[in-house]
């Protein structure tokens, strides 16, 4: 049995699941903070984001605005 | 805590797929060859990988390879070898995108078998799409890698159920590692394993 500690990374959002999909898909940049905190609260030191918005389209400029 | 930004290529194209690495996350992802996706080719091409891997080097992120295939792997073990991606390789097998590899366990277990074979110093993890997410942290936890979880590959519990949120898919990959007796690691513990500094960023 293998007992070494397991990360676990939690990708919290990307440019293809949608509010459609399920609504907890956090898309704003509160949300992406506050699904990331509450990830990382429930065990997941890694997380990685997708995209961020700009004007609700994904980007991947490095800039949210 | 770890903060990764993805260079994939569903929502930008060419030079742009890099435009956030200037921010200097802690890693960021790297896909080294090409494959298809549910719409499209994924396109990796050589000079494009090359371009991503040195701004990387640069801003001294570690990549994250996502590993679409099992030629992937072997194309990350060279770049690692002749130094265009420095350090210890950390490999991330994606499986179940549609088009691209299916989530099957004998080439699971065979692309372990490879990483280990090709860079024994490597870690590795695996994260499966839509409903086989579960399917494979299963298998990565009981196989002693790191797995991935959240919103981005699932947004399911099960058939009839749409997941609460990412922190609810981390808990129920938390009850998998203790139902194999592996702790989570913390993020002290996931630095050091990643070879990352301990310097915690407010």
């Amino acid at each position: 049995m293998n007992q070494t500690p397991c990360i676990i990374c939690v990708a919290i959002t990307g440019s293809v699941p949608t509010k459609d999909n399920n609504p907890a898909v956090p898309i704003t940049v509160t949300e992406q903070i506050e699904s990331t905190h509450a990830a990382f609260a429930a065990g997941a030191p890694i997380a990685m984001s997708a995209t961020m918005m700009r004007r609700r389209h994904p980007t991947q400029s490095g800039s949210a605005n | 805590m770890i903060i990764q930004l993805s260079t994939g290529g569903r929502s930008g194209a060419g030079k742009t797929r890099g435009g956030m690495l200037p921010l200097r996350p802690d890693m960021a992802s790297l896909s080294v060859g090409s494959n298809n996706f549910p719409p499209r080719v994924y396109e990796n091409p050589p000079d494009l990988v090359d371009w991503l891997a040195g701004e990387m080097r640069s801003y001294g992120i570690k990549p994250e390879i996502e590993a679409f295939d099992l030629s992937h792997i072997h194309q990350a073990a060279a770049m690692n070898k002749d130094g265009r991606i420095p350090g210890q390789l950390y490999v991330q097998f994606v499986m179940g995108v549609k088009n691209a590899l299916p989530v099957d366990r004998d080439v699971f277990d065979y692309y372990v078998k490879t990483v280990k074979r090709l860079t024994p110093d490597a870690e590795w993890c695996a994260a499966g799409i839509g409903r086989y997410q579960l399917t494979v942290n299963d298998w990565a936890i009981a196989a002693g890698g790191h797995t991935r979880t959240g919103l981005e590959d699932n947004v399911r519990l099960d058939k009839d159920t749409l997941a609460p949120s990412n922190a609810a898919l981390v808990a129920r990959t938390a009850d998998l590692c203790a139902a194999y007796d592996r702790p989570v690691a913390t993020w002290q513990q996931a630095r050091q394993i990643l070879g990352l500094s301990q310097e915690q960023v407010a």
